[in-house]
């Protein structure tokens, strides 16, 4: 998983917490210039292997209901 | 020892006596008067004391980190140009060097770590009561690690968010509902009560600022900035945000406020509301009604209108490339996560003098507007602003060499970084320079050309040196105490001086001819295309308008681009019996008393006027409160 990010942004660091608490490996990507190319305007954005976005929101869900990760 | 070790000091011994005789805070302060101070005390002495030393400390570290990275000629000539007053550093006298100017900080830390990462012990509140409490307590802590005003944009929509949280999400539907059955409070009670604790809080004055209040700012957002700003997100418990409830709060605060201040004269907080437009109309038909029926009830808040949702800074969202003024003026809200770490002030009036006598040339010649003096001044201000970029920059290493030592905790808790606030380009005394060159002060080509002449090279330079560490931007600085200050400093050096207090607007205060309309065709996108910071058009009015007039002139704001304004109708304050009227009056209506005061805005702020220094009472004077049948 991808989790695109700034430095500045403090939900980003609250997933990203969360996602080291429950074990979750993923990449971290805090280029603002590649977060444009990719057309992320609004962080944070968890992007799955199968390449599918989730803002916070969705996130939060997810990763709160993977299996395995309890 | 002998007691001549002590005869330095004697100095400060006068001044203390000097001080205990003068009639209020600010005319017994002699280095950056404050209206923001309601009571002489000892509290608000002691400060006042230190001022002069602080200047001569924060001089002497600028002068060493400007010559480690310039060289020792630039920092010559930044003591050169202070002492010369033709630049003027803000908040020398009060703060340690270092201290950033202001902030609008997220709240979002807050709900994940309390207090504890700012020095505090509370943890996040879970509570609507606890949330309140550590509120008021961060705005405290916050303002402590900062010379200006605090900004939090987000106050009311996380508010809301506890209310839910303890009344359910329809709380807002049905708020008289009886929610304490011993003592039969409602759940409006309840949000009163939670208002009332915090706004006099917040107004209590902090010993840790020579008792001043703390400089406080809120933002109110229309639904189409609401969903921008908060798009996709979410409290640490999950919770989303609810526009219907936060749409009914952000109302219910306003209308609380506006009668609130019909009892005391409450300064802060100083409320922003955010109406997105079409280019044609406001798109929250809704709150664009509601700001104009609260205006003729006699509230008064700024404006913020934009016909770009990216208009607003957020701690979130990623700026486009369209978007190259970011809505930051320091006395506002409305953005999440920005605010200035320094604001460096050029004295206009004196460059373009400077300018012109440079050139040998008489101010009889220009009778117009011409090239030669159209270059003279660009060329001045290029010079001007390339050395204070680098005057900024130098704080700036000193503001991230603070923050490296851990000694600003709310950039280490994420409340705001230094990367998305700006380093500020002020400017004061435009129009007395407009005025030296004999340019009627008015919507004219002439005036035009010469407010460009005088932002567009700052503008640019501010583009050309933004980078992903740093942003620049200029703001028409209010100037509460600098306006007074250049004046005087300037008549001493013999230079052209028209009035004792520089303008803070792009019209002349006291001008009886400048119609409300043309001071919002001043203030709008033809004069301030250019101003990257903001300026904040104080539409002065004698009597309170009808709401189809607030329409018009809110819908004017649209047609002219003015980005920021507010309408000051001075309150009248009884000293007898205490009663406050909305309305400017000669006696008071309840006990008949002749010994009233005014309650009005300073500059963005609103105060009694008894409070403000000898100079800015005199400015008051002057000023110049439209009739509401004048065009």
């Amino acid at each position: 998983m991808i989790l695109y990010s700034t430095t500045t942004c403090p939900m980003c660091h609250m997933l990203a917490a969360k996602m080291d608490e429950k074990g979750i490996k993923y990449d971290k990507v805090t280029d603002t210039n590649i977060l444009e190319e990719k057309g992320i305007m609004h962080v944070p954005i968890l992007e799955t292997d199968d390449g599918s976005r989730m803002n916070l929101a969705e996130a939060m869900y997810y990763i709160n209901n993977l299996e395995g990760h309890e | 020892m002998s007691i001549e070790t002590y005869k330095a000091y004697e100095k400060d011994v006068d001044f203390i006596n000097r001080y205990m005789k003068a009639k209020n805070a600010a005319i017994g302060s002699e280095v950056d008067a404050n209206s923001n101070v309601a009571n002489k005390n000892i509290a608000t002495m002691a400060p006042e004391i230190h001022k002069r030393s602080n200047i001569n400390a924060n001089r002497l570290w600028m002068y060493k980190r400007i010559k480690e990275l310039y060289g020792k000629d630039m920092a010559n000539e930044y003591i050169r140009q202070l002492e010369d007053h033709e630049i003027y550093r803000h908040d020398e006298s009060g703060m340690p060097i270092g201290t950033p100017y202001c902030a609008s900080i997220t709240l979002y830390p807050f709900l994940v770590d309390g207090l504890s990462k700012i020095g505090g012990t509370s943890s996040a509140p879970h509570h609507y009561k606890s949330f309140l409490g550590g509120f008021i307590n961060l705005v405290f802590a916050v303002s402590a690690q900062l010379c200006g005003a605090v900004a939090t944009p987000e106050f009311l929509a996380y508010m809301d968010h506890f209310i839910r949280k303890e009344y359910g999400n329809d709380y807002y539907t049905k708020p008289e509902q009886v929610v304490n059955m011993v003592t039969g409070e409602t759940i409006e009670d309840i949000v009163l009560q939670g208002f009332a604790q915090v706004v006099y809080s917040i107004n209590q004055p902090a010993a840790a600022r020579g008792s001043q209040s703390v400089f406080w700012n809120i933002a109110y957002f229309d639904k189409p900035y609401f969903e921008q700003l908060f798009e996709g997100f979410v409290f640490p418990d999950g919770d989303t945000m609810q526009w219907e409830s936060v749409s009914w709060l952000q109302k219910k605060f306003m209308k609380w406020f506006n009668a609130e201040r019909l009892k005391n004269v409450i300064t802060f907080p100083v409320e922003t509301l955010s109406l997105l437009n079409d280019g044609k109309e406001y798109v929250d038909k809704e709150w664009a009604d509601f700001a104009a029926e609260m205006y003729a009830e006699g509230h008064s808040f700024f404006t913020y209108t934009s016909d770009s949702v990216d208009s607003l800074a957020s701690c979130c969202r990623l700026r486009n490339g369209i978007q190259d003024n970011q809505f930051s003026y320091t006395l506002g809200a409305g953005g999440v996560s920005t605010g200035s770490k320094c604001v460096m002030t050029i004295n206009v009036n004196r460059l373009v003098q400077n300018a012109t006598k440079d050139m040998k040339l008489g101010i009889q010649k220009y009778n117009d507007w011409n090239s030669d003096v159209d270059k003279a001044i660009r060329s001045k201000v290029t010079e001007q602003v390339e050395k204070i970029h680098k005057y900024l920059l130098a704080f700036n290493s000193i503001v991230l060499e603070m923050r490296d030592a851990h000694m600003i905790p709310i950039y280490d808790a994420g409340f705001v970084s230094p990367e998305k606030q700006y380093l500020t380009v002020g400017i004061n005394g435009l129009v007395e320079a407009a005025e030296y060159l004999r340019i009627f002060v008015g919507d004219n080509e002439d005036y035009r050309s010469f407010v460009h002449a005088v932002l567009e090279p700052i503008y640019e330079a501010n583009k050309a040196a933004k980078t992903k560490e740093v942003m620049f931007n200029t703001e028409y600085v209010p100037a509460e105490n600098l306006g007074v200050k250049n004046a005087k400093w300037d008549k001493k050096d013999g230079y052209v001086v028209p009035r004792d207090c520089y303008n803070s607007y792009f019209y002349v205060v006291e001008d009886e001819t400048t119609s409300p309309i043309e001071k919002f065709r001043l203030h709008g996108l033809r004069y301030t295309d250019k101003l990257d910071g903001g300026s904040a058009l104080h539409c002065n009015l004698d009597e309170h308008l009808s709401k189809p007039q607030y329409e018009f002139l809110l819908n004017l704001a649209i047609k002219e681009g003015t980005p920021y304004f507010t309408f000051n109708i001075p309150n009248t304050v009884c000293n007898d019996c205490g009663y406050i009227s909305k309305h400017k009056l000669d006696k008071c209506p309840k006990c008949g008393s002749e010994n009233i005061d005014y309650a009005t805005r300073v500059i963005g702020y609103l105060t009694r006027v008894s409070k403000w220094s000898a100079e800015r009472q005199a400015e008051h004077a002057r000023r110049y409160y439209a009739s509401s049948t004048s065009n």
